[in-house]
């Protein structure tokens, strides 16, 4: 029984990660239809971030982190996307790998190609032992966190103003445009909420793994992509669902493949995934559709 | 109130519109008809800056206009879209708060809210439902009402009636002629020949590429023999069909 409530922490708080992830994604893809593959370039910065601010008081760290994930964030917004606001998806698509490309790059020269260690605060790696089960201060913080996180972003989503027209701008930008919603602040927000998001996953990610280099992002990020998919293309519920699923399924492989199969973890992953797209290939939570 | 010169807009390779030209003069009802696929839509999404003119003027309260959708809203024009459009995830409430986004304050807004719930009772009763929710006739009043919270000057309206049963569109083409009484400004975008010279004080018609051939009251347009043959369905002055 402890063993269970062990492996249900572990899964939640991977699910938590990857649901900040996706719904981040899914946000951006919803408010102006980027697919954007620089989004692991957001948790590569915060990554780093958490690397150079190590030695400083947690506090700092994470708020430094959340500055600088922000911060490049807002910056892509502003330079490389705000400019293509209108074009093809796929245009935008392209864009976005011309962006991770330079901010790899960028990091690359900097820091070298070379991982590099963060060590977790000491008190995170403690263990709580209740009852007969032991769970990771770690582990535990990142469940409370991401959901107090995604609950925080699906409150600010359904109660405020600026929540209500990044979900008009999501499900039809022109039509927000032409009732006087204003593109530049609303999409300006998507980009900041979703560097929040990245952050904490980040934050969570790089203490669990207690290493950074310039291609951190990126598998966490190709495997959120699934996600979003998996919840529904356009539908923040389902990105925070698809995203909250994935992950729990991996933290719950972990758990209950044999050793030998261990390692094909990803192809058992991707096919429960692909089989729920056959059943559902709307996704979990597709969007309404208009009625005529 | 508004004055469309001479207009020509491409898509892609296609000469869309290739000289239209209407004027919607203030507190008039006008009607712009035509068969599908004509470019009366058009007409309306150069007008809200939707699709860019290669040639022609537009201009709106005298003066020359830039059309584009953030513009439009702020000079006070509102666009009702052939296809609706409502934000589907949202409920009937928030699409009415979005179209108010532009009034000055939140009690402004709640008013402007209410007038529209009293226009259409049946959109206070589903307020908090999801508006994806809606049956096709309670859509149109919704993307009408989100139109008209913003107190326009001007409403562009494309195809109201399409889609909607004759009980429908008979109330729709009654909330219409009610708007005469607010003195808003209406360019009514519409298949339904018979019923859309009814209610105008002067209707356009319009060929392929958007050239307007007839401009006339009902009447005027009644007494043209081509006009009752080709949009009317009437031969040898039977009874007019109801389009």
């Amino acid at each position: 029984m402890a063993e269970v409530v062990q492996h249900v922490v572990d899964a939640l708080s991977l699910g938590g990660i990857y649901a900040a992830l996706t719904l981040g994604l899914g946000l951006l893809f919803s408010v102006m239809r980027l697919v954007n593959f620089a989004y692991g370039e957001l948790i590569m910065a915060g990554a780093f971030a958490m690397y150079l601010l190590q030695d400083t008081p947690l506090l700092v760290l994470v708020a430094g982190t959340l500055a600088v994930t922000i911060g490049v964030a807002l910056v892509t917004e502003r330079v490389a996307f705000r400019p293509l606001r209108g074009v093809d998806p796929m245009t935008l698509l392209l864009a976005s790998f011309a962006v991770s490309v330079m901010l790899q790059n960028g990091a690359r020269m900097v820091f070298g190609p070379i991982a590099k260690g963060v060590a977790p605060y000491p008190f995170l790696e403690q263990d709580l032992i209740i009852g007969s089960v032991r769970i990771s201060v770690l582990d535990l913080t990142g469940v409370v966190l991401t959901a107090a996180l995604i609950g925080a972003v699906a409150v600010m989503l359904q109660k405020t103003v600026l929540g209500m027209q990044i979900r008009a701008a999501a499900e039809d930008a022109e039509m927000a445009d032409l009732l006087g919603v204003k593109a530049n602040r609303v999409i300006a927000a998507a980009f900041a909420i979703a560097g929040v998001l990245a952050a904490v996953a980040t934050l969570i990610l790089i203490f669990q793994q207690g290493a950074v280099s310039v291609t951190v992002g990126f598998l966490p990020v190709l495997i959120a992509f699934v996600a979003v998919v998996v919840g529904g293309l356009g539908s923040l519920p389902g990105a925070a669902l698809g995203g909250l699923l994935i992950g729990a399924t991996t933290g719950l492989l972990d758990a209950a493949l044999p050793t030998d199969l261990a390692p094909f973890r990803d192809a058992f992953l991707f096919s429960i995934m692909m089989a729920l797209l056959v059943i559902r290939p709307q996704g979990l939570v597709p969007q309404k559709e208009a009625r005529v | 109130m508004l004055e469309v010169s001479d207009i020509h807009v491409h898509y892609g390779s296609v000469h869309a519109l290739q000289g239209a030209s209407v004027r919607v003069d203030a507190a008039e009802i006008v009607g712009l008809v035509g068969h599908n696929g004509v470019g009366k839509s058009t007409v309306l999404r150069a007008v809200t800056g939707l699709v860019s003119i290669a040639q022609g003027e537009i201009k709106y309260r005298g003066a020359g206009f830039d059309p584009s959708p953030a513009r439009a809203i702020h000079e006070g024009i509102a666009y009702v879209p052939e296809d609706r459009r409502i934000f589907t995830n949202l409920s009937v409430a928030e699409n009415l708060r979005i179209g108010a986004t532009t009034l000055d304050s939140r009690a402004a807004a709640r008013k402007a809210i209410e007038r529209e719930y009293d226009r259409f009772p049946v959109l206070r009763d589903m307020a908090e439902r999801t508006a994806g929710d809606l049956s096709g006739g309670q859509q149109q009043m919704l993307t009408i009402a989100r139109a008209l919270v913003a107190g326009p000057r001007l409403l562009l309206l494309d195809e109201p009636s399409l889609g909607l049963a004759p009980l429908m569109v008979a109330e729709l083409f009654e909330t219409l002629a009610a708007l005469r009484h607010e003195r808003v400004t209406v360019l009514l975008v519409e298949q339904n020949v018979a019923k859309t010279i009814a209610l105008a004080d002067r209707s356009y018609v319009m060929l392929p590429g958007g050239r307007v051939t007839l401009e006339g009251t009902r009447a005027e347009l009644e007494a043209i023999p081509d006009f009752r043959r080709h949009y009317l369905q009437v031969s040898n002055g039977g009874a007019l069909a109801d389009g």
